[in-house]
């Protein structure tokens, strides 16, 4: 205990860290040390074989559709993040500043609800709402208009991923903006800032940390969504996830697969790096 | 109260234009409790006024509507003649320099400076050449690119300041804003605010608990209890002649004593109180008769000390040494007389030597003589 104590890790302390250190080593560490060695694996009749060759990597970088299907999913995730921020952002304002701490605290209860129920239900119950016949067109063809397509668009897309993300940006989002001193808000009005000016130059640069976090969530949680893309996006084009799967299906290709999973495992480890630098940024 | 409206009334008519800032018959509620109560109050411009009270006598309330931070439920608030009831803060120039500071983390020092006069929307190189010309007054120019967190308790105050007071305001507002430093430090900045008010001219209006702070800095003191005014006047006439018995018990170090007059000559009237009779000038405007109750200030400085009775005294009381406490030269004793009553004197430690007093005769339980003239005697308002 002594020794373990000077040299800093004393076996208390020790005894508690291990089995989180076990966890991630056995079912982060490892899982993608195995991904990133199954790149280089190959498929010989069918049937994935051992090997250290560089054919899977020169495969996906070569072809123009695994390009065309990267920047279109960098993009929808990106246009998820902008979105979900600005449908969130004046939500989260009202919660933070406008209402009580108890209708806070209620308005962030309901906030949570959606997650006790499947995403993959809360998905299909779309269905119901953006189909041809369905209630938003049925609504508007009493007025004259539509029916509009949105199953199967970048819209339905859309739709899927605020499914997903929105409550958690707006729970993210509300927990830093009313965690902002407001006493700085006073001092910015007392200086002769008007509503538009705080909030532009105090109660964001003041929440940035929290509200950076929330995007990069949403970032995060978009870029990786299986569901939307498929089910309301229509899967055409397919998006880095739709192209996991049906790069596995066919022909069971899981080394091509693997090799799309280390990309976005890379591309969401650079966004999440340079937004925390970004957030945490002096000045 | 006598005294409160005297004062507003002396000071408007001495005015040939609006003073700078009126309050009339302010009241602010919080619900169903009231902050403050039918204020009135008149400042001249220039000059550097003191709220002072206990935590929760309305003077941080009296600040904020004066900011616009509260609306007054009801009465008027003008500023320079206009009526500022209505003005969003932002709408108005009276910055305030907070307990908190509220200085900007996210913005260095110059960016701090220049928020009023970008808000104001004054260019970039203007905005600019106005900090610096205030950083340098306020002897920080080096640290102009700093942030805040680097900067010292003494560093941010002097920020505080030069971003109040960068977009030239009429009226200064501080909101306690020495009391986070240490003893020293509010010295010094209590020199730096007094030659700031003079050389800008403009009106100070300084929120306080610390009598010390409000006496050495301010030319008029405006004491507050429970939302009301109880007196307003300079620190002199505050400390010598308090309006009430709560000025009296909140302002310097005062015995109060309490009796009923029980005779009146041409120039006395004695009182019979707690601890005796005891012996006053007559006030020439004075309307005391017998049996008349009346309370009596006694300035704990204002008494003196012997080691034997002696003779020609106004007023001289046995007492017995109960403690004594030394701050610098000053000795403040307790001391309790014949009848139980305590009593605070104040004494140099120079004067407590020539009269033969050392730690040893205090403690072997020796009779002392206080005694004060009855010119000491203040009679409070009835």
């Amino acid at each position: 205990m002594k020794t373990g104590a000077q040299k800093g890790l004393d076996g208390y302390a020790l005894t508690w860290r291990l089995p989180v250190i076990f966890w991630q080593l056995f079912f982060f560490v490892g899982p993608l040390l195995f991904t990133i060695a199954m790149t280089f694996f190959l498929v010989k009749n069918y049937r994935m074989t051992e090997a250290f060759e560089m054919k899977n990597w020169v495969k996906m970088m070569g072809k123009g559709y695994f390009w065309d299907s990267y920047f279109l999913t960098v993009g929808l995730a990106s246009l998820s993040t902008v979105t979900a921020t600005c449908l969130a952002f004046p939500a989260a304002y009202t919660l933070a500043f406008k209402v009580s701490d108890n209708a806070r605290r209620w308005a962030v209860f309901f906030l949570i609800i959606p997650f006790f129920t499947s995403y993959l239900v809360r998905t299909f119950s779309w269905y119901v709402i953006l189909a041809e016949s369905g209630v938003i067109n049925n609504m508007l063809s009493w007025i004259g208009f539509g029916p509009y397509t949105m199953l199967n668009t970048k819209f339905g897309t859309m739709v899927g991923y605020m499914t997903l993300t929105l409550p958690l940006v707006v729970i993210l989002q509300t927990l830093s903006l009313a965690n902002v001193d407001r006493r700085l808000i006073e001092a910015a009005q007392n200086l002769g800032a008007n509503g538009i000016w705080t909030i532009v130059k105090v109660i964001i640069p003041s929440a940035k940390v929290g509200l950076i976090i929330g995007a990069v969530f949403c970032f995060i949680l978009s870029f990786g969504d299986f569901v939307a893309p498929y089910y309301l996006g229509g899967s055409k084009p397919p998006t880095l996830p739709i192209m996991i799967i049906d790069t596995t299906k066919s022909g069971q290709q899981w080394p091509r697969a693997a090799v799309v999973a280390v990309v976005m495992m890379v591309t969401l480890m650079v966004v999440a790096f340079a937004s925390i630098k970004f957030a945490y940024r002096k000045k | 109260m006598g005294q409160t409206k005297d004062e507003t009334r002396k000071n408007t008519g001495d005015m040939s234009q609006e003073p700078q800032i009126v309050f009339q018959n302010v009241v602010k509620y919080f619900g169903n409790t009231t902050a403050v109560e039918k204020m009135n109050l008149t400042v001249k411009k220039g000059e550097f006024i003191a709220i002072m009270g206990s935590s929760g006598c309305g003077k941080t309330t009296t600040l904020r509507m004066l900011a616009g931070m509260e609306t007054p439920s009801e009465g008027e608030i003008r500023l320079n003649g206009q009526r500022i009831n209505e003005l969003k803060p932002s709408e108005r120039n009276t910055p305030m320099v907070w307990q908190s500071l509220a200085l900007f983390p996210f913005l260095n020092v110059i960016q701090n400076v220049e928020f009023g006069l970008k808000m104001r929307g004054i260019g970039t190189e203007e905005r600019r050449r106005r900090s610096l010309e205030w950083l340098s007054r306020m002897a920080i120019e080096e640290f102009a690119e700093r942030s805040i967190d680097q900067l010292s308790g003494g560093q941010r105050q002097r920020v505080a300041l030069a971003r109040a007071l960068v977009t030239e305001p009429p009226v200064l507002l501080l909101d306690e804003p020495l009391s986070a430093l240490d003893a020293n430090l509010v010295v010094r900045m209590q020199g730096v605010l007094s030659r700031l008010q003079k050389e800008l001219g403009i009106t100070f209006v300084y929120v306080t608990h610390s009598q010390s702070e409000a006496f050495a800095m301010a030319d008029r003191v405006v004491i507050m209890s429970k939302g009301v005014v109880e007196q307003v006047g300079s620190p002199q006439e505050v400390y010598r002649k308090p309006a009430s018995r709560f000025v009296a018990n909140f302002v310097g170090s005062n015995n109060i004593l309490n009796g009923d007059v029980s005779a009146i000559d041409t120039s006395s009237v004695i009182i019979e109180t707690e601890i005796g009779a005891v012996r006053a000038n007559l006030p020439t405007d004075h309307e005391y008769s017998m049996g008349v109750h009346l309370g009596l200030v006694i300035s704990a400085d204002a008494m003196d000390l012997s080691m034997t009775e002696e003779q020609s005294k106004d007023n001289q009381f046995r007492c017995r040494l109960v403690s004594e406490s030394f701050v610098g030269a000053m000795v403040t004793m307790l001391v309790e007389t014949d009848s139980g009553i305590e009593l605070k004197i104040q004494l140099f430690q120079k004067e407590l030597d020539q009269i033969g007093f050392s730690e040893n005769t205090s403690s072997s339980g020796t009779f002392l003589w206080v005694s004060w003239s009855k010119s000491s005697v203040y009679i409070l308002p009835q």
